[in-house]
């Protein structure tokens, strides 16, 4: 490890990985707590990717930041409660380029290069300080640094650490970097926002320690520390097995992996991945996790205290009690349409819905990946070559590409089929089981929806504020969908959460 | 057994529904949306005392007086808290104007209190430097509102037989509504409380869409704890201009920050103007420096709906006994529900009550014609 950064954290100097998020370095030194709740139970992050807003704390006197977007390199003073600080305001800047992608995963460095290529001016756009979305974070192999190396090959300008604020109008889109706020005109935008995760409510969900499945990933790619850990992972699909490839490698002892879905389902997803060559090497990979996989077993309860100390199984055999340190638990993915539907793009449930051409319903808009609905890194590398080149204006890539398009949204299908969650899983949260992470809103609180579901999502929000916190149903949202049918799309601005300097500039209308 | 219908469950809806179950009322409420889902959903829930003109004075203190009666029996979900008014003098002319409203709510036996310049910086230490003066009025208060509404729904159901019915009602006459399918409800008493929408019920009322934009912002626990609004607020409000903005700054009792607000004439689209929401939010923090560093979670804009005059409408529709108009309450209607609650209730049992409705009766506009 190269030399440790020294940080303050809650006024006691703390010695952490450089190279580590924040919110992997806290949980590694002890800290697992980063916030406490509304009714003042301790949180830790879930999602590691910016969604859940649970890893919100106080960073060099900005409160609410979300600390596992921010590395240890950036940060000096953190701390677990509120602090009050002057911060300098933002500067001000515009930025006019062809191409404007949002989203730096497969399907968006795929896309940006695609643009660059053609000779447009192309501007990539993510959250994250680091390349790569979701699979990529952190990673140094050999597809993910050719793909980084393309884009900047490619002379494509980045703009990481960067949210997307609100539309301007056509065209145009406000994004705030951490420094400055950046009124951004183009002329065609590609959407690969990517997905985030399913994750269900169970009773003892919010303690500390208890993770999304991918969310474990993310931390473990953001240099959490696993060595001797006993880790259990639970939820649903291919997930589940590259997580416990990535935390066995990293040292930690994976004491249980549990499916929800059957053993049947798992089979024949199992013989649908020999129809695919490169996605079977992936799967030969993880082979010593899958004769550990056990089929039809989902969480049923999460035990600890100020953190989680046990997973409750629940298996064909009965009930099993298992002891761990943490436990990442993930029910499958949801495409993220956000942007999209703010921008008036079209959704067909919460995929963006799109032609050949990869083009949303919004003629300037173009969408990529996950975001159109979830097939993994393949889909998102064709879609997003399609994408990009489309919003250059040259059609030939989404002929060429068709064939390659069809076969991944077919996969597409495969994967959604096999590990649909199943309706037991509708009954795990019990009465007093908090559904809203934000308002700490519980099951009894919501009550069943009687209208249409836009109406019961309306409702919902408006008397329990279920959904009207930090993450603006980021987490409760899909999950209310999945346990009755409430539709939750109603995003509005800001897209993520800035401090409130980002929304006073005025738009220049004249540029 | 006297019954009435309710049309509107928005807050001045569900008022009337619980003050005339109270009453005796058997009665029933038809929207076809959710409840308190309209305007009542984009309101800031600020309960205020307007000391001017007179017939909005009566009726802000009569509302605010009735609210603390309900006070104790609200659930703890309308998150009702006194959180005072502060209303804060960036130069002499609203200095002046902040002693003018002291003296007309003293005249009325409502106290407030003049701030010096270093008074003001005590109660709200993140209010910017060199600001004159201004007036607290302690026992003005806050809901929230769509909750508000929701608990009045069930105490009217508590005193009489609940219906809220989800349907659109199309046309209304003496004793009868009849809905968009067709079907008829019938009632000795009905009151439009459509809000905006009074205006497709009522032929040639004069409502007119004021659009106004919001901003909450994360938790921030003792960032502010009045509502805070700038003397210069009234002007904007009962001016005509067709746009303008005032700082109004609100302090949840949970720790957000709710930040106001603009008013837009004859602005119907509900999709948020960036120009609308930068000029609200710099102007917010001109008063407020420090609010630069909070962390926006939601932006949304909700429509008022405005009278010529101000005032809101609440009276009988002329040529249709028993139906009565209750709506046009611009930007306080959270406020004045209780009391156009109060006003519908006694003008249908033919009491006389704690307010003069003469200001407010539906014939002062001459254009009205029964539906
Ligand atoms: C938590 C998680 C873990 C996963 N792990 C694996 C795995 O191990 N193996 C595997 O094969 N597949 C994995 N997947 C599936 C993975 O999503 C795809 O394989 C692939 O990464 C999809 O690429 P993408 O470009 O569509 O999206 P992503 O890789 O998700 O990239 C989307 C990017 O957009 C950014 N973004 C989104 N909204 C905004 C905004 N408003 N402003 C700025 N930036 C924004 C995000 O920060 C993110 O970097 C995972 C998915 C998730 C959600
Ligand atoms: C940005 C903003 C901030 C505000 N802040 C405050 C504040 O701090 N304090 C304050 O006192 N006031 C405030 N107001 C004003 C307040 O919100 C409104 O005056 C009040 O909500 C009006 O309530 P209402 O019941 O008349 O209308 P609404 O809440 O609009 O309810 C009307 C209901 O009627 C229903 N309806 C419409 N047509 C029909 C039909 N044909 N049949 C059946 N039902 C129908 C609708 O669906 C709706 O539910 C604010 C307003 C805005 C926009
Ligand atoms: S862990 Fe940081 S937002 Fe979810």
């Amino acid at each position: 490890m190269p030399e440790p950064r020294r940080i303050v954290v809650d006024g006691h100097a703390v010695e952490l990985d450089p190279r580590a998020s924040l919110a992997s370095a806290l949980v590694s030194s002890g800290v697992h707590a980063l916030r406490r709740s509304v009714r003042g139970e301790p949180r830790g992050p879930v999602c590691g990717m910016g969604s859940c807003y649970e890893c919100r704390i106080t960073i060099d006197g900005v409160e609410h930041e979300r600390a596992c977007l921010r590395g240890v390199a950036g940060c000096s003073t953190v701390g677990t409660s509120a602090e009050t600080r002057h911060v300098e305001p933002r500067s001000v800047r515009s930025l006019v380029c062809d191409v404007l992608v949002i989203g730096a995963g497969p399907a968006g460095l795929a896309a940006a290069a695609s643009a660059a290529r053609r000779g447009k001016r192309t501007v990539l756009v993510d959250e994250n300080e680091g390349l790569g979305g979701q699979i990529w974070r952190a990673d140094r192999g050999v597809e993910s640094e050719r793909r980084r190396d393309d884009v900047r090959a490619a002379g494509v300008e980045l703009l990481v650490g960067t949210s997307v604020v609100m539309p301007l109008g056509e065209r145009r889109l406000r994004l705030a970097a951490r420094d400055a706020t950046i009124d951004a005109r183009f002329e065609a935008l590609v959407l690969a926002t990517g997905a985030t995760e399913l994750l269900l409510p169970f009773p003892g969900w919010t303690l500390p320690n208890v993770f999304g499945l991918g969310g474990l990933q993310a931390l473990a790619k953001g240099g959490l520390e696993l060595a001797g850990k006993r880790v259990v992972l639970a939820g649903s699909g291919p997930l589940l097995l590259a997580v416990a490839a990535i935390v066995e490698a990293r040292g930690a002892r994976v004491v249980a992996l549990a499916e929800q879905a059957s053993r049947a389902n798992v089979n024949r997803f199992g013989l649908a991945l020999t129809t695919r060559p490169a996605k079977l090497l992936q799967a030969l990979g993880y082979a010593r996790s899958i004769a550990a996989l056990r089929t039809d077993a989902w969480p049923v309860e999460a035990v600890g205290g100020e953190r989680l100390r046990a997973l409750v199984l629940r298996t064909p055999r009965g009930n099993a009690t298992i002891g761990c340190d943490y436990a990442g638990v993930g029910f499958g993915l949801v495409p993220n349409g956000r942007l999209a539907a703010v921008l008036g793009c079209a959704l067909d449930g919460r995929r963006v819905r799109v032609d050949a051409l990869q083009r949303a319903t919004v003629p300037w808009i173009f969408a990529a990946g996950e975001c159109t609905g979830v097939g993994g890194k393949d889909k998102a590398l064709v879609e997003g070559a399609i994408a990009g080149a489309s919003a250059a204006g040259d059609p030939e890539p989404a002929q060429k590409l068709a064939r390659a398009r069809t076969r991944e949204l077919a996969f597409a299908e495969r994967i959604e089929r096999a590990f649909a969650p199943r309706a037991e899983l509708r009954a795990l949260a019990r009465p007093d089981t908090i559904v809203c992470r934000c308002e700490d809103v519980t099951r009894a609180e919501i009550a069943q929806p009687g209208t249409s579901p836009d109406d019961a999502w309306r409702s919902t929000k408006l008397q329990t504020r279920a959904g009207m916190g930090a993450c603006q149903g980021r987490v409760c949202g899909p999950a209310l969908e999945f346990l009755d049918g409430r539709a939750a799309r109603d995003a509005r601005p800001p897209l993520a959460p800035v401090t409130l300097d980002a929304l006073a500039v005025m738009p220049d209308e004249s540029r | 057994m006297k019954r009435a219908l309710v049309v509107g469950a928005g807050i001045v809806g569900a008022a009337c529904a619980e003050r005339l179950a109270r009453d005796g009322f058997v009665v029933s409420v038809v929207d076809p949306r959710p409840v308190g889902s309209v305007a009542t959903g984009a309101g800031m829930g600020h309960l205020l005392v307007m000391d001017d003109p007179p017939a909005e004075f009566a009726l802000t203190l009569r509302s605010r007086i009735l609210w603390d009666e309900l006070a104790p029996t609200l659930s703890p979900s309308v998150d009702h808290a006194a959180c005072g008014t502060l209303w804060v003098a960036a130069d002499e002319e609203e200095l002046a104007e902040a002693e003018r409203k002291r003296a007309r709510l003293a005249a009325a036996g409502v106290s407030a209190e003049l701030l010096d310049s270093a008074g003001l910086v005590r109660l709200e230490p993140n209010l910017r430097a060199g600001l004159l003066g201004g007036l607290r009025l302690a026992e003005d208060g806050i809901v929230y509102p769509p909750a508000a509404a929701q608990w009045f729904l069930e105490r009217a159901g508590a005193t009489g037989e609940r219906h809220v019915r989800s349907a659109s009602v199309a046309s209304v006459e003496s004793g009868r509504a009849t809905l968009a399918d067709g079907r008829v409800l019938e009632a000795d008493v009905i009151v439009l409380a459509a809000g905006l929408e009074t205006r497709a019920l009522v032929r040639g009322l004069p409502l007119r869409a004021r659009k106004g934009h919001l901003v909450i912002t994360d938790r921030h626990p003792g960032f502010c704890s009045h509502e805070i609004v700038e003397l210069g607020y009234v002007k904007n409000a009962h001016g005509a201009a067709l746009e303008s903005v005032a700082c109004n700054v609100l302090a949840r009792p949970n720790g957000q920050v709710l930040v106001g607000s603009s008013r837009q004439f004859d602005v119907d689209d509900p999709a948020i103007d960036p120009r609308m929401l930068a000029r609200v939010v710099a102007r917010a923090t001109e008063f407020l420096p420090g609010l630069a560093r909070l962390k926006a979670i939601r932006a949304w804009t909700g429509l008022r709906a405005a009278t010529p005059d101000g005032l809101p409408v609440i009276g009988p529709l002329p040529g249709a006994s028993g139906v009565f108009v209750a709506a046009g309450h611009e930007g306080l209607g959270i406020t004045a529900s209780t009391g156009t609650a109060e006003l519908v209730a006694d003008l249908a049992s033919g009491r006389r009550g704690a307010l003069d409705p003469h200001p407010y009766r539906v014939e002062r506009f001459a254009e009205v014609g029964h539906a």
